[in-house]
């Protein structure tokens, strides 16, 4: 084949590619939806969903001003303004355009439908990303990767419709223009990264990896003396109006210019400035007088920012980092100190496990690629390596946030994988060489540009010029490689010297291998896909001994019973992780919700359940709780129930009130979290313990086995008295219950229970 | 809301036939049907209040409610002696009755069974052991208590619940109140339950068997901790009276003429005094009833969805008061309006509004700001006074923080902002001219150097 006709093949070949790639994504991500039915998924997408049915039911300005009096009762929640509104106005966009052209599709097809779609135009800038960092067959290889990594997929199946579901794809776009920004040095591209940067900073939190990983790039760059005015332009652009855009989101508000996880944007911002300020005096003056010039004005930026960042600090203008960011740093941090953090199973360290888990080869793939981002080490490179070492360390620290290192892992591998196949499939060296020669000699120029004074031959130097400008920079370009020449010939005669593999026997046995690892790899991610990230778990799924799967539909039938048994108003109280569900789903009001952003709240609800029936009455009282809703999988072995994560709820209480709830009392003397009848009286008395073993053991005629803790209850369950049993649903997995009224006489309730019993009171004097 | 308030006016124009507000039939359960004779006056008096009495004797069957429908609307248990229930009822089944909003009338004597003690207990009330009565030595009746001092005479004025203004007034009284009976006491804790009327502070309780022989203990009971009359408003407004005596209803109690040693003799109190207490029992007195909430902003007259922090808003809330079978205006200086979330953030007097002739309804208004705290907040009214029904109005109204387009558009701290902006859009439109077109070829190159 001649080269052309290569050419033209490509050209139709990628495009077919990457569609193949994008349906590919989408389709891998349907299997919750065939085996199960089309429904929204876990806790957070429940709320998204809500939320964007207000915004299509009431309009945009409507939502933005929504006070949500449902949830967090009585405080209720400014949702508008601690809401990243992102991915319900992308959903509530596409929704209105279909009805605009008559396709009459429900909003809730659109929430399901949307991070599928999402993660197919992820592939795609995933192939723009590592095109501009080697080349477009790369730029496939990645784009493929990402299309299925499980990594990226965990948090992208159809009706997970969740904030990470776009923001993936905006964070690898958005990493895109900014290189293609530094790359020319166009304010085109710097506003285009800024107007992503926006659209990120609407849809996810995980914004802030982008404000401090891109100054980062620029501050390294500096450092590594390649300032340019490309940089220059470019990182302006994208700080200015990155900077102003993100402010425009009321949850964001003042963030950027008061709180210290945005500073070192605005100090990269300021530093550049500085630098570029410099440059100018430099062209003015003797060498000398720069020399003093820069001293003192190096001396003085310093002082002056260093007091200033101390006063303000501890001025308290700039807020200190926040808890989440602080377990970053330690891992232990959050354990100590913000238990609801650390309650949180996604904010875990990472099991070392689960980076094979989630990438497979990829993970071994991964280094090589950062390698050969050394070899090259461009300015786009130096972004890729600051990215893998960042991401990696967040990731290591937190399981979600394997959600950001996968886009670069996908890229890294596919540089590596692609290389490889360059080096095997390669006809001969030749083509190497021709390859090599020119890539060393821009690398050279670029930075020879920044590092040698030479106004006379850089000065001409202006990225968006016209012809004219192009025509001189060429010429500048082709004297500087004449310049460098020398040194750019002793390094091309060392690449050529590398031997290019011939023999078609071992290049077979290497590509064969590849090969085998791509189907291999194929295979573990469709794989863990349909085995561990489908599940929507509402709605959950099991074998039965005769191998016949029973669905276990629990939850559904508790939110259902609530939304047509009780009163339009009624407050339903329960650990926060279902509040979000119950608003969604049973449609009642709250107490505490998957919004954790107020802990003594969170910790009133942990302390009414951990303490005894007459305090937690006071509280279910004083809050107006109807209904008590809590989680029991002891029936069925289901572990994830209220239980097992009672002890979250002591320490969260025990953080706000130590002198009601100590989480020592709910261990044996040996240090046991018992729940049979070695259980502590503290355990026994409190309100959950008595809920969820309440009648628990008539269930099985006095011989109860918790099948979760594996424990033998006694025969004699708990009493409870200042509530009264409303509905257990088939598996026993949610159980309601009603908070009774004060006595209609005026006696405690245990009084009134045991008199309704038959039990006659004794003979008090008053 | 109007079509609220005629239907409510509706409603009272129906029950104004009936008396009691609760209803007219009455179940009266006597030891023995033979004692029928000695109530006479009392039958009558309840009959011209239109009451259709039953009589039963402890043997018969009855049955309070079926289906969770009551079968009556009062219950008078004269009958102290009942050892058991009758058959169909039980101390459960009463206070089903209470909290199904019956109203209960008990009465005991010295020879009363653990029977009707241990239904008294679930009501926090404890009669004195068996077989005890009060006795006084200073204040007895000389014509039925000369022999044991057991028929005590006791003062309204001085022995008579100052607060329970609402269930016995002091001043229709004709004269002092005859009592002979055992004693009782209430558990003071129990906010729902008032002492009525009490023995005078020289008279104790004391058995009853042997009362010739010296009195050689302290007595259990004394003075004023011996309660004679009380009575519970239980939480659904159900009405319940304790008596301490069953003879105190008695013909004979009611024509007697008390006359304590040395003094004149005087008219029984008695029948005006059952006839009150059996009023405020039976619902026929002191009923309240919220008419009508209402609540919007200054100068608006329809209630909003929800506020906005700090806006000026008006409560009215509009109570009636029910006695002599009609709705009158209720009025009082010391109803109170909270907005409570969690705490109570406001807690304000209503005024009364000026009442007229045509007033049905008390109307209790006020004009306030409410607080800069957005949240679910409750307007609530918690009017709960000795003897009166209780009142609780809840209304849930949520308070928003402010829209995006009512904040204030421009200030003043701002200025140097605008200016900024402004010359910066100035000084950017002046360098465009000035680069573009005012032939600076030299100064451009320069600057480019950069």
């Amino acid at each position: 084949m001649s080269v052309e006709t290569t050419s033209t093949v490509a050209r139709v070949l990628k495009p077919t590619i990457l569609i193949l790639i994008a349906l590919v994504a989408i389709s891998s991500r349907l299997f919750s939806i065939i085996r199960f039915e089309s429904v929204i998924h876990e806790f957070d997408p429940w709320f998204n969903y809500r939320t964007t049915q207000h915004l299509v039911k009431n309009g945009f300005y409507d939502f933005w001003n929504w006070f949500d009096e449902k949830s967090w009762y009585p405080l209720g929640r400014v949702v508008g303004g601690t809401v990243y509104p992102g991915i319900m106005v992308t959903s509530a966009v596409i929704h209105n355009v279909l009805h605009f052209f008559n396709f009459p599709v429900d909003i809730r097809n659109v929430c399901v439908f949307l991070a599928p779609m999402f993660s197919g135009l992820t592939a795609f800038s995933a192939y723009l990303l590592t095109k501009e960092l080697k080349d477009s067959s790369a730029g496939l290889l990645a784009a493929a990767f990402l299309g299925v990594a499980p990594g990226y997929i965990s948090r992208s199946v159809a009706g997970s419709y969740d904030n990470e579901g776009i923001a993936i794809f905006l964070l690898v776009f958005t990493f895109y223009l900014w290189i293609k920004a530094v790359k020319t040095g166009s304010a085109y591209f710097g506003l285009l990264t800024a107007l992503f940067y926006f659209y990120m900073v609407s849809a996810w939190g995980g914004y802030v990896f982008i404000t401090n990983l891109v100054p980062l790039h620029a501050f390294t760059l500096l450092l590594m003396g390649r300032y340019s005015n490309r940089l220059y332009v470019s990182y302006s652009t994208f700080y200015a109006v990155g900077t102003l855009l993100s402010m425009q989101i009321p949850f964001v508000g003042f963030q950027p210019t008061r709180t210290s996880e945005h500073m070192a944007a605005l100090g990269v911002f300021g530093l550049l400035q500085l630098y570029a300020f410099a440059e100018l005096v430099r062209g003015h003056v003797t060498p000398k007088q720069f020399k003093t010039l820069l001293r003192a004005g190096v001396s003085a930026v310093a002082v002056i920012a260093v007091v200033g960042l101390t006063l303000l600090s501890f001025s308290g203008v700039i807020a200190p980092f926040t808890g989440r960011f602080y377990s970053l740093y330690d891992t232990g941090y959050a354990k100590i100190h913000i238990p609801i953090i650390a309650s949180v199973s996604e904010h875990q360290p990472t099991a070392w496990t689960s980076f094979f888990f989630d990438l497979q080869m990829l993970i071994f793939l991964f280094p090589a690629g950062v390698y050969l981002c050394f070899k090259e080490l461009k300015d786009e490179h130096v972004f890729i390596i600051l990215y893998s070492v960042f991401a990696s360390y967040f990731a290591g620290v937190m399981v979600r946030l394997m959600l950001t290192l996968t886009p670069v892992v996908c890229v890294s591998a596919a540089i590596a994988y692609s290389t490889l196949l360059d080096t095997y499939l390669e006809k001969s060296d030749h083509v190497l060489g021709t390859n090599l020669k020119p890539l060393t000699a821009t690398n050279d120029s670029n930075g020879d540009a920044s590092t040698d004074a030479k106004p006379t031959s850089n000065g001409t130097k202006k990225p968006h010029s016209s012809g004219k400008g192009n025509a001189k920079e060429a010429k500048a370009t082709a004297a500087k490689a004449d310049a460098v020449e020398s040194k750019a010939q002793a390094k091309s005669t060392a690449a050529a010297k590398r031997y290019p593999v011939f023999n078609w026997d071992s290049r077979a046995m290497v590509i064969l291998q590849l090969t085998w690892f791509l189907f291999m790899f194929a295979w573990h991610c469709t794989y863990v896909t349909s085995g561990s990230y489908s599940s929507p778990s509402i709605v959950l799924a099991s074998r039965q001994q005769d191998g016949s799967q029973m669905i276990i539909d629990d939850f559904r039938e508790a939110y259902y019973w609530l939304r047509k048994n009780t009163k339009e108003d009624a407050k339903v109280m329960s650990w926060w992780d279902y509040g979000y569900q119950m608003a969604g789903m049973a449609n009642v009001t709250t107490l505490v919700d998957n919004n954790t952003w107020n802990n003594t709240h969170i910790a009133t609800v942990g302390k009414a359940m951990a303490t005894s029936e007459e305090v937690s009455y006071e509280v279910l009282r004083r809050h107006d709780v109807d209904y008590v809703l809590i989680l029991f999988g002891g029936v069925i072995g289901y572990s994830g129930d209220d239980i097992n994560k009672f002890l979250w709820m002591i320490r969260i209480a025990e953080g706000v009130y130590p002198n009601e709830v100590k989480e020592t009392n709910f261990f044996t003397p040996r240090g046991e979290y018992k729940v049979d009848q070695d259980a502590t009286p503290t355990m026994k008395n409190s309100l959950m313990y008595k809920m969820s073993y309440y009648r628990f053991a008539e269930l099985y005629g006095g011989n109860a086995v918790d099948h979760v803790r594996q424990a033998r209850m006694p025969s004699e369950g708990p009493k409870l008295s200042v509530l009264e049993e409303a509905y257990t649903t088939e598996n026993w997995l949610v159980r309601i219950f009603k908070v009774k009224d004060l006595d209609v006489l005026g006696r405690s309730l245990f009084d009134a229970t045991d008199f309704d019993k038959g039990k006659i009171r004794k003979t008090k004097k008053f | 809301m109007r079509a609220f308030i005629l239907l409510s006016t509706m409603a009272m124009a129906m029950v104004a036939s009936a008396t009691s507000l609760t209803g007219p039939r009455a179940l009266v359960i006597l030891d023995n049907l033979d004692d029928t004779d000695a109530y006479m006056n009392l039958w009558t008096d309840l009959q011209e209040r239109q009451y259709n009495i039953t009589l039963r004797d402890t043997s018969s069957p009855m049955e309070l409610s079926k289906y969770d429908q009551r079968h009556y609307d009062h219950l008078l248990i004269l009958s102290p002696k009942m050892k058991d229930y009758p058959k169909g009822m039980s101390a459960k089944s009463i206070v089903a009755f209470v909290a199904d909003g019956g109203n209960v009338l008990v009465a005991g004597s010295p020879e009363m069974g653990s029977t009707l003690r241990e239904l008294s207990r679930e009501f926090d009330v404890e009669y004195d052991n068996r077989y005890t009565t009060v006795l006084d030595h200073f204040n007895y009746d000389q014509n039925l208590g000369n022999k044991h001092h057991d028929a005590i005479v006791v003062n309204p004025a001085t022995y008579m619940s100052k607060a329970g203004e609402a269930i016995v007034p002091q001043d229709q009284l004709p004269g002092p109140i005859l009592f002979r009976g055992i004693a009782h006491s209430v558990n003071p804790a129990n906010s729902l339950l008032n002492s009525v009327l009490w023995a005078p502070s020289e008279a104790y309780s004391w058995e009853n068997v042997n009362l010739d022989d010296p009195a050689d203990q302290d007595p259990s009971l004394s003075g004023k901790d011996i309660s004679l009359v009380s009575v519970m408003q239980a939480r659904n407004n159900a009405r319940v009276a304790f008596l301490g005596s069953t003879e105190m209803l008695t013909d004979a109690f009611f024509e007697a003429s008390p006359k304590k040693h040395g003094d004149k003799e005087t008219i029984s109190g008695n029948r005006k005094f059952i006839e009150e207490l059996t009023k405020w029992t039976f619902q026929e007195k002191s009923v309240l009833d919220v008419v009508a909430v209402q609540h919007h902003k200054v100068g608006e007259e329809e209630a909003p969805a929800h506020y906005r922090i700090k806006d000026n808003m008006t409560y009215t809330i509009s109570i009636a008061e029910y006695h002599d079978g009609e709705w009158h205006p209720f009025s009082a200086d010391d109803v109170q309006l909270e907005l409570i979330m969690l705490d109570p953030y406001i807690r304000k007097t209503l005024d009364q509004v000026p009442l007229d002739d045509q007033s049905t309804v008390g109307t209790f208004t006020t004009t306030l700001q409410l607080p800069d705290q957005y949240g679910v907040f409750k307007f609530t009214v918690n009017y709960k006074r000795a003897g009166l029904t209780y009142v609780e109005s809840v209304t849930t109204v949520g308070i928003h923080p402010f829209r995006h387009d009512q904040y204030p558009r421009f200030i003043s701290q701002a200025k140097p902002y605008y200016t900024s902006a402004a010359s910066m859009g100035v000084g950017l439109l002046v360098f465009s001219f000035v680069y573009l077109w005012g032939g600076l070829e030299t100064s451009v190159k320069t600057t480019k150097k950069a």
